[in-house]
């Protein structure tokens, strides 16, 4: 049975690379959430405009200059307001990317962090011993801390006669590392060969 | 002068404006004026001109301001072209001496240059004085490569296409050595070690290569050989793009080499730059290697005991 935090800690971790192998879906959801309103404003004012343009096309500037200045006047009216709907759009777009952002660091960046503190000694599953050195063995069952720790403890325990392990745990924190690390390689080489 | 009728006057003005035509007088004055008679109001001595030491000295009709600038000038290069068998130091000051302009010292540092090719040619040199300006091109490059650190490769500009084709090939090369290394030594070496019941083989190098407790020892063995193939094949690739991968890419050493050479108390300063920069990343492969040797035997674990 596997642990529930391990079980979390994965289905997070896979659905952070999720979001960043997705980035063109998230511009979509940014867009429907954010931008619609002030999309489809700008595409009534788009369409709008082109419909003046093409009365004015038709109508002679010479026999009804009246009419013509008219509607040269609601053309420039409009290309204001397209500006100026176009800025608002931009502006939105950029507010959709930042709270999209905060959203994944609440929901993702953070928990896994927390996990990785809180719960970094949680053993995920053990290794036989013999594997690996002694130091990377301490790192592996007691995270990076042990290989800071390392020289003060063979000055102090020198002498000691060490209890015999079957086997060694690998625990959260070295092995979300680890983890990250694979998947980025991974990545890298999807890319540098399909791409 | 009423008694006299216009008609007159004119006559007598037509007769005088044609005497003075008659004699020439409208082009002498025209002459004298832009200097091309002996008695012009303008000077026409030109400092080219007189770059001997002796010079007639008939021009000196108007003392203008030129004139003093002019003779400095002479002087100094008077003095250059004097001394041909002394070292070239002639002392900073003087140069400094003779005037803030600097033109001058502009005049200096050519007629240094052409005492120091005097004194480095053959004085039989049939083909008379050196290019001044190649000499200056060159102190200058002698300048900039005395300048530059001993393992910096040539400042040429390299085209931009030509770098990023050069990474794209260097990232293949990563990408195929890390996939090898994984799909075709990793994988099946810890699918087997991780198997709790084994056949022991007949030849001992290879259970001595089976053997749990010996994993690290085979797996770091295996990590340096494909390491060291890696490396060549990138020295290589480097060889024949005439591209360095760490020169174009890497910004630490971009900005290591805007650090002005005599700030930081370390000799060589980019060079070990470099060389640091070259085992963090063997050792960055190797680490990643070890991580997917982790994983892997995780789930290898997990999956023999299902």
């Amino acid at each position: 049975m596997v642990n529930s935090t391990i079980l979390v800690t994965v289905v997070l971790v896979l659905a952070l690379r999720a979001l960043q192998w997705c980035s063109g879906y998230q511009n979509k959801f940014i867009d429907m959430i954010w931008c619609k309103p002030v999309a489809l404003k700008l595409q009534g004012l788009i369409k709008k405009r082109r419909e003046l343009h093409q009365v004015q096309q038709s109508t002679s500037a010479q026999d009804e200059y009246a009419k013509w200045t008219k509607l040269n006047r609601q053309i420039a009216q409009l290309d204001t307001q397209m500006k100026q709907t176009q800025e608002q759009l931009v502006e939105n777009r950029k507010v959709g990317e930042k709270n999209l952002g905060k959203l994944r660091l609440v929901f993702f960046t953070a928990p896994l962090l927390v996990l990785r503190f809180w719960k970094g000694k949680l053993p995920v599953y053990s290794l036989p011993s013999g594997m690996f050195p002694r130091v990377v063995e301490s790192v592996l069952s007691q995270g990076w801390a042990a290989a800071a720790l390392a020289p003060v403890r063979f000055v102090w325990t020198s002498g000691a006669v060490k209890p015999m392990q079957v086997e060694t745990p690998v625990c959260l924190a070295i092995w979300l590392w680890a983890l990250s690390r694979v998947l980025d390689t991974s990545e890298f080489v999807v890319r540098s060969l399909c791409m | 002068m009423s008694e006299i009728s216009d008609a007159e006057r004119r006559r007598i003005l037509r007769e005088k404006r044609q005497q003075k035509f008659s004699k020439g007088g409208a082009s002498t004055r025209l002459a004298k004026i832009t200097g091309q008679t002996e008695n012009s109001f303008l000077s026409t001595e030109s400092p080219l001109d007189s770059r001997e030491s002796s010079y007639p000295a008939q021009e000196t009709k108007s003392s203008t301001g030129n004139e003093d600038s002019t003779k400095q000038m002479d002087e100094l290069l008077a003095k250059a072209t004097s001394k041909t068998t002394s070292k070239a130091s002639s002392p900073p000051g003087s140069a400094e001496q003779q005037s803030g302009n600097p033109e001058l010292d502009l005049f200096a540092q050519i007629a240094k240059l052409q005492q120091n090719a005097n004194n480095g040619t053959d004085p039989a040199d049939p083909s008379g004085a050196p290019d001044i300006f190649a000499q200056l091109m060159a102190s200058m490059q002698q300048d900039e490569s005395k300048g530059g650190s001993p393992g910096a490769t040539a400042q040429q500009p390299i085209d931009p296409a030509v770098v990023e084709a050069h990474n794209i090939a260097v990232n293949k090369l990563k990408s195929y050595t890390i996939l090898v290394k994984w799909l075709f030594f990793l994988l099946p070496y810890l699918y087997y070690i991780t198997r709790s019941a084994r056949d022991a083989f007949q030849h001992n190098a290879v259970n001595y290569v089976l053997d749990k407790s010996n994993f690290f020892t085979v797996f770091t063995t295996f990590e340096i050989v494909a390491l060291s193939v890696y490396y060549q094949l990138l020295m290589s690739a480097e060889k024949s793009h005439n591209v360095n991968t760490l020169d174009n890419n890497s910004k630490i050493l971009k900005l290591v080499s805007m650090v002005p050479p005599g700030l930081v108390p370390i000799p060589n300063l980019r060079g070990k730059v470099v060389q640091a920069l070259q085992y963090w990343d063997v050792v960055s492969m190797y680490l990643t290697d070890l991580c997917f040797a982790i994983v892997l035997a995780g789930f290898f674990q997990y999956y023999h005991s299902m």
